[in-house]
């Protein structure tokens, strides 16, 4: 599992932007049930304003999941993806046993397999694909919230996976 | 992982020890492989890499990326994928450079119309001057 990062440097009134990676205790990433919290400290207290929730990064859409064995997961444009990846998706309809948690093997620019997958039925509409555990914060540091330029704060980001709640703790600082 | 604040026209070398979940290095079936993703999420760049040091390094892996005119002043984040596992962080552009990049090499030579000067930049441009002023 990755350590605690140092997210680098904002500026008061811009907007803290960073990557966070969320995997379990033996670092296979994953997309919790209930997306990630954060908190953000000055070292005693939660500043104010500031809690909120991660987004997921990098997702894009279905928009074909071959009925075979394995699924042939096709997107409209270039998947940016590579053999061994894990990804989470959802909301195919049709060809349900595309949805899930898979490992894939890159077949072109828009195609991969999901790794040990059988299809269940042609393809209807939808689906989202989400590099499992992949997350993104944006919160906007402003000076009304009590944050002061030259400082560094903590960023406490928790989830929970198969009933295990974990912590991370990463670093910013204010410039 | 924060890679630092740069200029265009610089390169940011994106590196990776790929780790398994005990943070042992180990050197995965393929080469790792990275994103760079804008403020709004959008992907800007992805590439393989290179694996660094063979002899003397378990894992690591690395990619010099150039910060041209697809990277305005902003924050950026970076995805690091190898086999099953996730790494990321990000990097800043600010103010000043040239998306062009700096020179790296220059020819001066005389004729009879002019002095001129050919410089090559790291974005493998090259320009030419006349008369060059001190």
């Amino acid at each position: 599992m990755q350590p605690g990062l140092f997210l680098g440097y904002v500026g008061l009134t811009q907007n803290l932007i960073a990557a966070i990676p969320v995997q379990d205790s033996t670092g296979t990433p994953k997309d919790p049930p209930i997306a990630p919290n954060y908190r953000i400290y000055n070292g005693e207290n939660v500043m104010s304003n500031g809690t909120g929730t991660l987004a997921k990064l990098d997702v894009q859409n279905v928009t074909a999941a071959s009925n075979a064995t394995p699924i042939r997961i096709t997107t409209g444009s270039d998947h940016n993806l590579q053999t061994g990846n894990r990804v989470i998706i959802v909301d195919v309809l049709g060809n349900t046993a595309a949805n899930g948690e898979f490992t894939i093997t890159r077949i072109s620019a828009t195609e991969f397999d999901l790794d040990g997958s059988v299809g269940s039925g042609t393809y209807d509409s939808g689906g989202v694909i989400h590099v499992a555990g992949l997350y993104s914060i944006t919160h906007n540091i402003v000076g009304g919230d009590g944050f002061e330029a030259g400082k560094v704060y903590d960023l406490l980001v928790t989830f929970t996976i198969s009933a295990v709640v974990y912590s991370q703790v990463h670093k910013f600082q204010v410039v | 992982m924060f890679f630092g604040r740069y200029t265009q026209g610089q390169f940011v070398m994106i590196e990776v020890v790929a780790v398994d979940g005990n943070n042992v290095a180990f050197s995965p079936a393929t080469a790792a492989f990275f994103k760079v993703y804008d403020s709004g999420g959008s992907t800007l760049f992805s590439s393989l890499m290179v694996p660094l040091d063979k002899s003397g390094a378990t894992g690591l892996f690395s990619f010099p990326l150039r910060l041209d005119a697809s990277y305005p002043v902003g924050q950026y984040n970076v995805s690091l994928m190898y086999d099953s596992f996730l790494q990321a962080g990000g990097f800043e552009v600010v103010g000043g450079g040239d998306q062009d990049g700096a020179v790296i090499s220059q020819h001066h030579y005389e004729r009879p119309q002019s002095a001129n000067l050919v410089q090559r930049l790291d974005s493998d441009q090259r320009i030419l001057g006349r008369n060059p002023g001190v």
